[in-house]
């Protein structure tokens, strides 16, 4: 299983380059701001918040990059001639897709709260406001994910770019529907699942 | 595909599709919706005389004192400063205020159940000690037990810093503390009787960013007053005079009862004194009067009027708005000291020049009649009518029990869609209410029906049981398109083959043709073991000399 998911992650590296560098810049966005002094909390926030979109189309690309082209470069048939399961392959992969994600947020949080609690006011309600951001952030990146997963899986050219990006916005667009409250992590949660297993189906159903 | 594995895959695609559907539908109605909205609040429609003092009157320079009330987008510009959507029960129970040298943090502690005042000097990076605790016995430096617990208190910071008012809904009690001047001081106001439920007091408002009341009015010409002339053809730029406040009520609090009801709290002694107004009742989009309760509006705002006279603050009176629950109708009222209305709410046309008493019913009949509001509605009809009829019936049957600020960003049940303004519609009786909902529904219908018999008849062209194709007809029905998106990602994606018996399409990982159960051992049309006619000559045989061996040896 360790070897699948390292096999996606060197196979998928040039994204990993690219979730490295977003967080990076995220902590700096968030270190400028705290560092100029700034007395106010939402400001951090909005450091906190700010990078999930990008996050957010980053990981649907990898999920359709995954499985666009192990459809487009057999690689499924290879692996499975080489003592594995289609289970153990698909789920390697959704692990390489959700390391990023949960690295991504862990640092960013982490980052964040050492900031909150030196430079700027913090309390309890804050704190919770800090962490529900964060969960929905995390929440809306495996969203995002799951439905490149789901997408990708096609020979098709356009529609795993354009289409997924579109579905991508309206999936976001929940974030400014609902805010960051539990009702929008309950329906992130939801389509996760959903859109996992519509491309779990897709994969499993298919002939390689 | 196992039984299992595709029931999975309709059920889950389904849901994903019916997520986006959704949000796709919320953009489309949230355009439509504040399409009327902009139309309100581009012209400044709705303005108020809020008072007009009669000594002055006679003076030529003299023009009432107006504000001007209008709808805004129900969406806030920054979803990260704005809490969006806040509910009512958000009541406050902290104050942070940023004061010339530092900050002052008034919070509630749930665990001790006591309110923390603290300063914090220059920043709020490094926060000391709680400079006092209060609670409803008194206000310490330390924590005590004669302090006492607040259970369910919310605060209100009146003007300056240091004056704090406090209503804890258990206890059923007003506090006062104030922290500024000669030390902290502390008073206690009687327990309130069961007939009184205030849910708000100070600041009366929910939904700010629905309500926008200026102040400081733009280019716009001034309400007619009733008498004929005045100031009729004129623009002037005009402000509330300076020493006008909008922020306080002077010697009172005003304070919200769950009915709507506005009372005067003294600030001083913490009793009732008497009614200040009452929130009004809008019109919604059929022209049917709401409820002006606070969880039956969308948005409300409630501004007490004062003038500064010789040093000191007098109450004149307030002005009370409130937005229908779908965010459209608006309606003003404004009342006297006493709470009275004082019959100036007067609705003044730009086009016309014309006053009417019945202001709010001509604002929703001119939206309709108005180009961009007509097109508005009929977007947002035609948009409502590719909701699945499902969630339409759930929305007539919840449609009063959504308070109307979380059904603005409903998604699937949506109180604020045709049906459910139509639902709440008080003057309307259940039989009607039906019918009518009937008739909204018909469009839905038709498209659930055309799409539940374009699967039904798909799906058995593909190889479908009757049954299944039965369970698609009518998820046809209830969920319209995006049953169709479904079917259209889930249907089998086998390359169909000709049945060498009946020539229809047949699916290659079946048994049997599904429409004439043949196997797929069969070799091909053979001729009959028997002859209807006698067997002919040789030389006559029309078929040639191949079938006439073959008949011979039969």
């Amino acid at each position: 299983m360790w070897t699948l998911i390292r096999r996606e992650i060197e196979d998928m590296w040039v994204f990993y380059l690219v979730f490295l560098l977003l967080w990076v810049a995220a902590v700096l966005l968030l270190a400028s701001a705290a560092f100029r002094g700034t007395e106010e909390a939402l400001r951090l926030k909005e450091g906190v918040v700010y990078p999930y979109p990008f996050l957010c189309v980053v990981l649907a690309v990898l999920g359709v990059s995954q499985m666009y082209f192990d459809r487009m470069r057999r690689l499924s048939a290879f692996l499975l001639s080489r003592g594995t399961v289609r289970r153990q392959v698909f789920a390697a992969r959704v692990a390489a897709g959700l390391i990023p994600n949960l690295f991504f947020t862990a640092g960013l949080g982490a980052v964040s709260m050492v900031l909150f609690r030196n430079f700027a006011f913090y309390n309890a309600a804050f704190r919770n406001d800090l962490i529900s951001s964060l969960i929905s952030g995390f929440l809306a990146g495996t969203a995002c994910y799951g439905i490149g997963l789901a997408a990708g899986w096609t020979s098709s050219r356009v529609f795993p770019t354009l289409g997924t990006l579109g579905l991508v916005i309206i999936v976001l667009s929940l974030l400014v529907i609902k805010g960051f409250d539990i009702q929008v992590q309950i329906l992130f949660l939801t389509a996760t699942v959903s859109a996992v297993l519509v491309g779990w189906e897709s994969y499993r159903t298919s002939s390689l | 595909m196992t039984r299992t594995g595709n029931g999975l895959k309709i059920f889950t695609a389904g849901f994903l599709v019916l997520l986006l559907w959704a949000i796709l539908l919320f953009w489309a109605d949230w355009l439509c919706r504040n399409g009327i909205a902009s139309a309100n609040s581009r012209r400044d429609e709705v303005s108020v005389v809020l008072l007009e003092d009669v000594d002055r009157k006679k003076d030529p320079n003299f023009f009432p004192c107006s504000l001007l009330v209008s709808l805004g987008s129900d969406l806030p510009a920054n979803v990260l400063r704005e809490p969006a959507w806040t509910p009512l029960a958000d009541a406050p129970r902290s104050v942070i205020e940023k004061i010339a040298t530092g900050w002052i943090v008034f919070q509630y502690d749930a665990e001790s159940g006591l309110f923390e005042c603290q300063y914090c000097k220059g920043n709020l990076r490094r926060q000391k000690g709680a400079a006092y605790y209060l609670g409803p016995g008194g206000i310490s430096s330390e924590k005590k037990e004669s302090l006492g617990r607040f259970r369910d208190p919310f605060v209100y910071q009146d003007g300056q810093w240091g004056k704090f008012f406090i209503y804890d809904r258990q206890l059923r009690q007003f506090f006062r503390f104030n922290l500024w001047g000669m030390g902290p001081r502390f008073s206690a106001g009687p327990v309130l009787g069961d007939s009184i439920e205030p849910i708000q007091f100070g600041s009366l408002q929910k939904g700010r960013e629905i309500v926008v009341i200026a102040k400081e009015a733009r280019r716009w010409r001034p309400p007619k007053t009733g008498q004929t002339g005045g100031y009729a053809g004129q623009w002037r730029l005009e402000t509330v005079p300076s020493n006008f406040r909008l922020d306080t009520a002077g010697p009172w609090l005003l304070m919200l009862e769950a009915d709507g009801q506005i009372l005067r709290l003294n600030k001083e002694s913490l009793c009732i004194e008497g009614p200040a107004g009452r929130l009004p009742a809008p019109v919604d989009l059929f022209g049917s009067r709401t409820e002006g309760r606070p969880n039956k509006l969308s948005a409300y705002r409630v501004y007490p009027v004062c003038r500064e006279e010789n040093g000191r603050l007098v109450y004149y009176g307030c002005c009370a708005a409130s937005a229908a629950p779908e965010g459209v109708g608006l309606a003003v009222e404004c009342f006297d000291a006493q709470g009275q209305l004082t019959g100036r709410n007067l609705f003044h046309s730009a086009a016309e020049d014309s006053v009417s008493e019945n202001y709010e019913v001509e604002l929703m009949s001119r939206l309709f009649e108005r180009g961009d509001g007509a097109l508005a509605i009929t977007a947002r009809f035609f948009a409502d009518s590719l909701q699945p009829a499902v969630f339409h019936g759930l929305s007539f049957l919840c449609a009063e029990a959504i308070e109307p600020r979380a059904g603005m960003r409903a998604l699937f049940i949506r109180p604020h869609s045709f049906i459910g303004i139509l639902r709440r519609c008080r003057q309307m009786s259940l039989p009607s209410q039906l019918f009518s909902t009937f008739l909204m529904l018909l469009p839905s219908l038709f498209v659930g029906l055309w799409v539940g018999l374009c699967l039904r008849r798909k799906f058995l062209s593909f190889g479908g049981s009757s049954r299944a194709a039965r369970g698609w007809f009518a998820a046809g029905i209830l969920f319209g398109i995006p049953a169709w998106i479904t079917f259209n990602l889930v249907r089998p994606k086998e390359k169909m083959v000709t049945c060498l018996n009946c020539g229809s399409l047949r699916r290659p990982d079946q048994m049997s043709c599904h429409v004439c159960r043949t196997g797929w051992d069969f070799k091909g049309l053979e001729s009959p073991d028997w002859c209807l006619v006698e067997p002919l000559e040789e030389s006559e045989s029309p078929v040639g000399p191949a079938m006439s061996e073959r008949q011979t040896e039969l």
